[in-house]
């Protein structure tokens, strides 16, 4: 009988382990050896300090609860149309090629396409994973810029709803992976990208990038 | 095995009445209570800085809006964790963030200075188990961090991981063999059943 690195590590946590894996590690050098290993490996991880947080991560803190106890904007409910134009403003300006004259029917086409709301899962992961692209480009460029504490609010609120959603892909992906709400749950991911397609398209409009 | 966590200790109740009546002192005090130990968690789950400030913000502008409903059936320190823990494990699945972490090992280099500064003089001992611990996945990270330093159990880390406990225990034992090449052990980790099957 052998033991593995499994036992060996419920052996050091006290864990219920078989009394012949104890009995083996007590007339084994080499696995006795192994666990003291583990264990002062653990005490190791167990001692490291914690890293400090920025000086000023408090009033960043105390600004966005302020922040958030604040009656929010409704911006999103006014946004409509606009929103769309924008994202359509922001996926031409973040793919050079789709500026060229010369390509003014495939912009188009993107676009149009965009705005289809597609209802096919397929086409949904596609369309979020151009999104997504689209507004890594555009961080690139809004991260370095000074950006105010509604646009921070909002940018931090999409981005934690998109992660939020993310998550419930995962579950109901994992659970079932022709679940039908899977559909809904990406639509709704690709509207959320939109919107911060729109807000970090603005940003970067406002400073003439 | 009785672990105590660094969340695990005693607040005052009058301050937390204060912070959860809105007073920024006492939430100030109780930021400055935890909030070291949520960036500590954030880091050592997520392996970067800038992921770790954005957990601790998450956190705390959480705790500050959830004071008032707060019962104190458990330690404050352990409700914030629970919530640390949850914002940290959202991060690691979400697809989003997969861009920003290194889900497969590695990260960018750091220079050396920059190395010792952001690591408070550690010893060199510490130094290379926090290099093997950043250079390990983002699951297997969390699953070392929450079992061997905060104490929770295979069954609670797969509870919270949507996993099984066999999952976090083989992700506990493959972290341990590649942290230990990373830390520049002498010796690989082995069993004599792995010396046996070499």
């Amino acid at each position: 009988m052998h033991v593995s690195l499994e036992q060996l590590m419920s052996l050091r946590d006290e864990e219920p382990v078989a009394l012949e894996v104890q009995e083996h590690v007590r007339g084994c050098e080499h696995c006795a050896r192994t666990l003291n290993g583990l264990a002062s490996m653990r005490e190791g991880l167990m001692h490291l300090a914690d890293p400090l947080p920025s000086p000023e991560a408090w009033s960043r803190i105390a600004a966005a609860a302020e922040e958030r106890a604040a009656p929010r904007r409704r911006w999103y409910a006014a946004a409509g149309m606009a929103l769309v134009a924008s994202v359509a403003a922001a996926l031409v300006l973040v793919n050079p090629a789709l500026r060229t004259s010369g390509n003014k029917d495939t912009a188009t086409t993107t676009v149009a396409g965009m705005a289809a709301a597609p209802t096919d899962i397929g086409q949904l992961q596609a369309q979020s994973r151009y999104l997504e692209r689209a507004v890594l480009d555009l961080n690139g460029n809004a991260d370095r810029m000074p950006m105010s504490a509604d646009t921070a609010s909002t940018v931090a609120e999409l981005e934690d709803r998109i992660a939020l959603v993310d998550y419930e892909i995962n579950s109901a992906s994992t659970r079932d992976p022709r679940n039908p709400d899977l559909v809904q749950l990406w639509k709704q991911r690709v509207d959320l990208l939109q919107s911060l397609a729109a807000v970090r398209y603005a940003q970067v409009a406002d400073r003439g990038i | 095995m009785v672990m105590s966590s660094r969340f695990d200790l005693s607040f005052s109740d009058q301050v937390l009445d204060r912070a959860r009546e809105g007073d920024r002192i006492a939430q100030a005090e109780l930021f400055a209570a935890y909030g070291r130990s949520v960036f500590g968690l954030a880091r050592r789950m997520l392996g970067r800085n800038e992921l770790a400030e954005d957990v601790l913000q998450d956190t705390f502008v959480e705790v500050l809006k959830g004071l008032k409903d707060f019962r104190g059936e458990a330690p404050v320190g352990m409700w914030i964790r629970r919530i640390a823990v949850n914002k940290c494990l959202m991060l690691i699945r979400s697809h989003w963030h997969r861009y920003r972490l290194p889900l497969d090992g590695g990260e960018e280099a750091t220079p050396a200075e920059d190395w010792l500064e952001a690591h408070g003089g550690a010893t060199e001992v510490d130094i290379d188990l926090e290099k093997a611990l950043d250079a390990l996945p983002a699951e297997a990270r969390a699953v070392v961090w929450l079992h061997d330093v905060e104490g929770y159990t295979h069954v609670e880390i797969a509870r919270l991981m949507q996993a099984t406990p066999s999952f976090s225990k083989s992700q506990l034992a493959r972290a341990y063999v590649r942290m230990r090449r990373w830390a520049g052990g002498s010796e690989e980790v082995q069993t004599c059943m792995s010396v046996l099957n070499s």
